[in-house]
């Protein structure tokens, strides 16, 4: 038996007074330790199960607020769902689909935090990103003028200097040139 | 003969209605203890036992023997004294069992009993349910369901981590942390008491 196999057997009431428990715990410091630390709580525990005996000597009947019945059955008109709501029933339907596909064994509310954590994390990565490419030095792209296209990865740098991007930027410029005058230019470096 | 769980959820599925009377039997003292626990009204604790039951009765179809029954019914305990305690939860969770054969009104009573020595047990029996329930009222709730699950319940830590949503070992650590903080409320009553 090891540790983790004694704790189940320490805090399971049919199986707390097994010999196995007992020859672990004495060659085991650690578990004697825990078992007697958590000794008043289980001895607790340990007495009100056995007090189930004391409760099934009395009679069959529990008094409620719904009226008298025995402890066994239900009378018809709780078979008429007058106390049952919609939303037991579909509690107990999303019970039996959530045991049955075993695949959200995290709760509820860890999927909506994780949910929730990972649109942070993509607001700040895109924040960062675009931070970047705000910040990001250039060079010789800084003085490209608007609408060119950024330069190629390892090509020639721009023949466009700022005296040109300035002359043209007091032109009425024709986007599409300028694209394609860039595009050209860097194609042809290539 | 007695038939196990999923073997009584099957022929409820095929329409042998009579046997569900053997699964209430079955559980409905230690569901009503652990919704007891967990809302402190007796009463309520009486309604939501009925509704789980009913609410079982009423989904019979979607049961599968994949898991166990009493994960399964568990777990829609869990889910209805959550509902039941925020429909409510404007009232303080006080516990009634002081208020035991108060009088008619004061919830669910128990008959008295006729033998001398028995009624001694019960006595003492219900002082200790009561310093139980209290103490357990005192935990955060994930430690106090997890201990309700694998005391009252009974259920093994693969099926506590199932009805909960947790994993085996969160379940573990819910029950030891709170063994360790009831362990160390009752020392300390014991310490006063002397």
């Amino acid at each position: 038996m090891n540790c983790d196999e004694a704790f189940d057997h320490m805090t399971d009431t049919n199986l707390r007074h097994r010999p196995a428990l007992k020859q672990h715990v004495e060659r085991c410091p650690r578990c004697r330790q825990m078992q007697e630390t958590l000794q008043p709580a289980l001895a607790l525990f340990s007495r009100d199960a056995e007090g189930d005996d004391v409760v099934s000597s009395y009679p069959n009947s529990i008094h409620t607020s719904s009226g008298n019945y025995s402890n066994t059955s239900f009378p018809d008109s709780v078979w008429s769902q007058e106390f049952l709501s919609p939303e037991a029933v579909e509690a107990a339907e999303h019970a039996a689909m959530r045991l049955a596909t075993g695949s959200s064994v995290r709760s509820p509310r860890f999927w909506q935090f994780s949910a929730c954590a990972l649109r942070y994390a993509a607001v700040l990565v895109v924040g960062a990103v675009i931070g970047w490419g705000v910040w990001t030095p250039h060079g010789p792209a800084a003085d490209l003028p608007s609408g060119a296209a950024s330069p190629v990865a390892g090509a020639a740098a721009c023949t466009r200097n700022p005296e040109h991007s300035t002359k043209a930027s007091q032109q009425r410029r024709d986007s599409k040139s300028v694209v394609l005058s860039c595009v050209a230019c860097h194609l042809a470096s290539r | 003969m007695d038939l196990d769980d999923a073997q009584i959820m099957q022929r409820l599925q095929a329409g042998q209605f009579e046997l569900f009377e053997q699964l209430v039997r079955r559980y409905r003292v230690a569901l009503f203890r652990a919704a007891w626990s967990k809302l402190g009204d007796p009463t309520w604790a009486e309604d939501v036992v009925q509704e789980t039951f009913l609410a079982v009765f009423a989904a019979r179809h979607t049961f599968k023997p994949d898991y166990s029954f009493r994960t399964w019914l568990w777990t829609i305990l869990l889910n209805l004294c959550s509902r039941q305690w925020k429909r409510r939860e404007n009232r303080p969770r006080e516990f009634l069992f002081s208020k035991l054969n108060a009088g008619a009104g004061a919830g669910p009573s128990f008959p008295e009993p006729s033998h001398q020595e028995t009624g001694l047990s019960a006595l003492l029996w219900t002082e200790r349910r009561e310093q139980l329930l209290e103490a357990l009222s005192r935990l955060p709730e994930a430690q106090a369901d997890a201990l309700r699950l694998r005391f009252f319940g009974e259920l093994k830590f693969s099926e506590i981590a199932l009805a909960m949503g947790s994993s085996v070992s969160a379940a573990k650590v819910r029950v030891k942390h709170g063994l360790q903080t009831l362990a160390q409320v009752f020392r300390g009553q014991e310490g006063e008491s002397r």
